[in-house]
């Protein structure tokens, strides 16, 4: 029992990893029609900004044993300032110009910019990893047979925070109001007054804070950051988000962590080696019978 | 309905066009490549026919090298795509071993180097080009595959063919008799690493974890057939997936068969997000990983859980002479190249010389005449002193011998680096 | 239930100045088809004018072209004075024009509230919006009720009183009405003319599109008969009314 109990937890830990990431995809995909693939490069590229601010502090100062929660929080800015930057440029430079040519142009450009990113890294790294320095406290919380260490304890108390947050800006700010409203109708959006390009940047500013604050904490939590670890939880981020229903702000974080869950339990009753055949036969199913996910909305006129 | 067969109507007609157009097409391309590569290789093996003084034999047949001709020694090894970063190393080493014996019996040696691709076609391609170039004796192929699928080529001329990088079980397995490696099966570590865990460290109960790659799972097989065969227990194996970091729910099932040790088959980045892991969620029990993780990266990665963690090197020879060969490859090349196998070509190259020098007779005519069998019992037989990787002597099935002054080193992590244990 | 009479309150226009819409010979359309191929209509400060005409005589892309969502491929348009063509519609909003879309264009998973709220996106002054909030309610008191629904439960009438109402929270000097009576049932459509008489009354000049001509004619002051993207009459509403060629065509009388 303790150990279903222990993959329950570990389940939701990677869960809500991937709804923060499938957050973004549905936001833009909710005001663009479109799935921004490289996404999840800016996921990898927070978890770099977090890591060299951190091993900036080990360096230079000795405020990582001092003052962890500083280091920390300056870490996750930092994270969010570059995976922000990053899509204000990726949006101006590679999906802009595109916004009215077929819809698998953008898509490509998006694949483009990804492996783009990815290269970058790879280069600047020379395929090394960045060991995030040793800031987090170590320990765990026990109870029973069930241990939960403090780091992980972090990453699913962040990722609750951080979908909380989105979830208010978008549904509580004049922002957020305008983001959704530009989602559902980006004509009627524009005759209420509201400036379209600068929501849709605005979107996918929201997404990639999201995704800069999440790398952060899951480069904290597995201790680094590489140029390809954004690939695999982009693509699952990707899947939970289609889960959920594409366009959906409860849906991908539903999908997020149903698909965390899926692969725990998997994992322990058939082998690590098939929770990608279970999480994608799962994905096909609810497809299948409900081509829109879990809470997305049949597609409208304007699809 | 009627639209419908109306269209099937023309449809058939249609495809059956388009097949014979694709099937002309495809015979036409075929023919095409059929002649380039005949364009291309006739003239290289029409000359080495025509200079060579005898046809190339089968069975226990000798070969007559006429005075004034050359021993040809082939090397096949990959000169492009990516594995051409360990290619072109090799072929170096090869070349600097045999510039060190211009000649034997006052017969010069010439080298013919064929690229191999890394791969089955492309080294059953170089196979043929070396075969017809009438070499006396081959060095490789580079890779694995293209060892196994070149093998029956040379076998079938009698060719004694010695890989000294292909490190796959299945190249030796094959039963060839004309085959000898001086690189180490990678077999061996795990064999060596469950007598380890067994017999040294007294361990019985065990997890074992791969990367589902073909060195991290084959070297868990050939762990696990050994460790069972010993008298251990296999409790489970697990998987980590290439290029995911939380591996919770792997250790969460490791924890709950509480093995001993859990041994990791893979490369660095798994194995450290696995140890790291291990650790956050309070193993206590020992690990143990291999030689694809044997770097300071892994312990940086990894952080404080490594401690105590045991990593295999591989096979090692007790004493070498790498120091010497590496100092004179720098000599002739700049720099050292990095990789690996450089170390066993240079040996590899040095005993088919050395056995090519036992069975190599001058007859009466002054034509050199050397014995195919002769000379693959004379590899198989050999004793290489003070290689740059040791002592290199041959199993019957063409394996390196490690009972011959070599072990499988194994470290610790303690205070933050490897340690050699033995 | 409705308002009627000009005693009721209702929004007041921002500034007195002259609203003044002048389109002269523009050519708008979809990618290569021109819906209008050169129009020429003016609108005058306080007038309600009606743009009549068939299905697909270029009625809407005219409102989108002068609300920005199209723009010209030549001709000019002028709002008080100044150019408004090849200007976003966002900042054609901010110079005082309002466009109540066809089809009402409810953000339908937005609420009652919200979609209010998008329609004062420009403004800052919360407190000039919590009164017009309150004065569309006035206005339109079945929106009050509904304030948390999503804009996708209301019914037809429900959705045209607050497509109107949103237009009203910009606080519009022009306000464009495209097809206010589509769909609606004759009680509503009274109502909502009646609102539209209101609005107009406390101050923002309209102009109109409808394809129920004999309604729209009844409260306008001038009309436009819009045939194939060109303009095929122009006169007073009381013209147009007694013309044979709008009677029969437009007005369905024989």
């Amino acid at each position: 029992m303790e150990q279903w109990i222990q993959l329950t937890i570990d389940g939701i830990t990677l869960g809500g990893v991937y709804a923060c990431i499938a957050l973004g995809y549905t936001l833009v995909y909710g005001v663009l029609r479109m799935i921004n693939f490289a996404h999840g490069e800016l996921f990898m590229m927070g978890a770099f900004a977090g890591v060299y601010t951190l091993q900036g502090f080990q360096d230079h100062t000795s405020l990582n044993e001092d003052l962890p929660s500083l280091t920390i929080t300056a870490a996750i800015f930092m994270g969010i300032v570059v995976a922000v930057v990053l899509a204000v440029l990726m949006e101006r430079i590679a999906y802009r110009p595109l916004r009215h040519a077929p819809r698998l142009a953008p898509l490509i450009s998006a694949i483009g910019v990804s492996i783009f990113l990815r290269n970058v890294m790879l280069r600047y790294t020379n395929a090394r990893r960045e060991v995030y320095p040793d800031v987090f406290p170590d320990g765990s919380i026990e109870i029973g047979d069930v241990s939960v260490s403090y780091i992980k304890l972090f990453l699913i108390g962040m990722s609750i925070l951080f979908m909380v947050g989105l979830y208010l800006f978008i549904q509580r700010t004049k922002t957020g109001t305008a983001i959704r409203a530009v989602a559902e109708d980006r004509d009627t959006a524009a005759l209420m007054g509201i400036d379209v390009d600068r929501t849709i940047v605005l979107t996918f500013v929201a997404g990639a804070a999201l995704a800069g604050a999440t790398g952060v904490c899951y480069g904290m939590y597995v201790g680094n950051a590489a140029a390809g670890m954004g690939f695999i939880p982009g693509i699952k981020a990707f899947t939970a988000a289609v889960l959920g229903g594409i366009g959906s702000v409860p849906g991908a974080m539903l999908g997020g962590y149903f698909l965390g869950l899926s692969e725990a339990y998997t994992t322990k009753l058939f082998g690590a080696q098939y929770k990608d055949v279970v999480a994608f036969v799962l994905l096909v199913a609810v497809l299948i019978f409900r081509p829109w996910g879990f809470l997305g909305k049949r597609e409208d006129r304007r699809a | 309905m009627r639209m419908e067969s109306k269209k099937a109507w023309y449809r058939w007609p249609l495809m059956a066009v388009a097949v014979t157009g694709l099937a002309l097409f495809a015979a036409a391309c075929s023919d095409d490549d059929d002649g380039d590569d005949g364009g291309d290789e006739t003239p290289a093996a029409t000359s080495a026919a025509t200079s060579g003084a005898t046809q190339p034999a089968g069975g226990g047949e000798t070969i007559t090298i006429s005075a004034g001709e050359s021993i040809k020694i082939g090397i096949s090894t990959t000169l492009t795509t990516d594995a051409a970063e360990l290619g072109i190393p090799i072929r170096d080493a090869a070349l600097l071993a045999l510039s060190e014996r211009p000649d034997i019996e006052g017969f010069s040696i010439e080298n013919v180097i064929a690229d191999d691709l890394c791969s089955g076609p492309g080294s059953e391609a170089a196979a043929q080009q070396l075969i017809a170039a009438e070499v006396v004796a081959v060095i490789g192929p580079m890779c694995s595959g293209g060892a196994v699928a070149a093998l029956d080529d040379y076998g079938a001329e009698n060719i004694v063919v010695i890989t000294t990088s292909a490190t796959n079980t299945s190249v030796t397995a094959q039963g060839a008799t004309n085959l000898a490696r001086t690189a180490w099966n990678d077999d061996v570590q795990g064999e060596e690493m469950a007598k380890f865990v067994y017999n040294e460290l007294n361990l019985t109960n065990v997890v074992l974890v791969d990367d589902q790659s073909t060195y991290g799972k084959g070297l868990m097989d050939v762990f696990e057939t050994s460790f069972t065969e010993l008298g251990g227990t296999v409790a489970s194996r697990e998987v980590v997936t290439v290029g995911e970091q939380d591996y919770s729910a792997v250790v969460t099932t490791i924890t709950g068969e509480s093995p001993e040790m859990v041994v990791f088959g893979g490369y660095i980045a798994e194995g450290a997000a696995l140890v790291r892991q291990l650790g956050d969620a309070g193993y206590e029990g020992a690990f143990m990983g291999a030689d694809g993780i044997a770097d300071q990266d892994f312990i940086d990665q990894a952080g404080e859980a490594a401690e105590g963690a045991y990593v295999s090197r591989g096979p090692q020879a007790l004493e070498t002479n790498f120091d010497e060969f590496i100092a004179k490859y720098i000599a002739e090349y700049g720099e050292d190249a990095g990789t690996q196998f450089t170390d066993f070509t240079y040996d590899g190259v040095n005993v088919l010389l050395n056995a090519i020098e036992q069975v190599a007779t001058v007859n009466s005519d002054g034509d050199l005449e050397i014995n195919q069998d002769d000379l693959i019992a004379a590899v198989k037989g050999i004793t290489l002193e003070n290689g740059a990787t040791g002592t290199v002597e041959f199993l019957d099935n063409g394996d390196r011998d490690l009972a011959v002054g070599a072990i499988n080193r194994v470290d610790q992590v303690t205070g933050g680096v490897l340690v050699e244990l033995n | 239930m409705t308002a009627n009479g000009s005693d009721v309150s209702v929004i007041p226009h921002a500034a007195a100045s002259s609203a003044h819409l002048e389109v002269e010979d523009v050519v708008s359309g979809y990618g290569q088809i021109m819906a209008i191929k050169g129009i020429t209509l003016r609108v005058d400060t306080g007038e309600i004018v009606a743009l009549i005409g068939a299905n697909g005589a270029g009625k809407s892309t005219t409102l989108r072209t002068v609300s920005g969502l199209l723009r010209p491929r030549s001709g000019r348009i002028t709002f008080e004075g100044q150019k408004l063509d090849s200007v976003a519609p966002h900042k054609i909003v901010a110079r005082g024009i309002s466009h109540v879309p066809e089809g009402r264009a409810i953000f339908s998973q937005l609420s009652v509230r919200e979609n209010l709220e998008m329609g004062a996106f420009q403004r800052k002054d919360k407190g000039g919006i919590a009164e017009d909030m309150e004065r569309v309610a006035v206005i339109f008191p079945r929106l009050r009720e509904r304030m948390k629904q999503d804009g996708g439960t209301l019914s037809g009438g429900e959705q045209q009183m607050l497509a109107i109402g949103r237009a009203l929270m910009a606080r519009p000097r022009l306000l464009l009405l495209d097809e206010p009576s589509m769909g609606l049932s004759p009680v509503l459509v009274e109502t909502i003319f009646n609102t539209i008489i209101d609005i107009n009354r406390a101050g923002t000049t309209i102009l109109l599109v409808e394809q129920n001509a004999s309604m729209a004619l009844q409260i306008a002051s001038r009309g436009y008969v819009l045939e194939s993207g060109t303009i095929a009459m122009e006169a007073t509403a009381a013209e147009l009314r007694a013309s044979d060629r709008v009677r029969k065509t437009y007005l369905g009388e024989s």
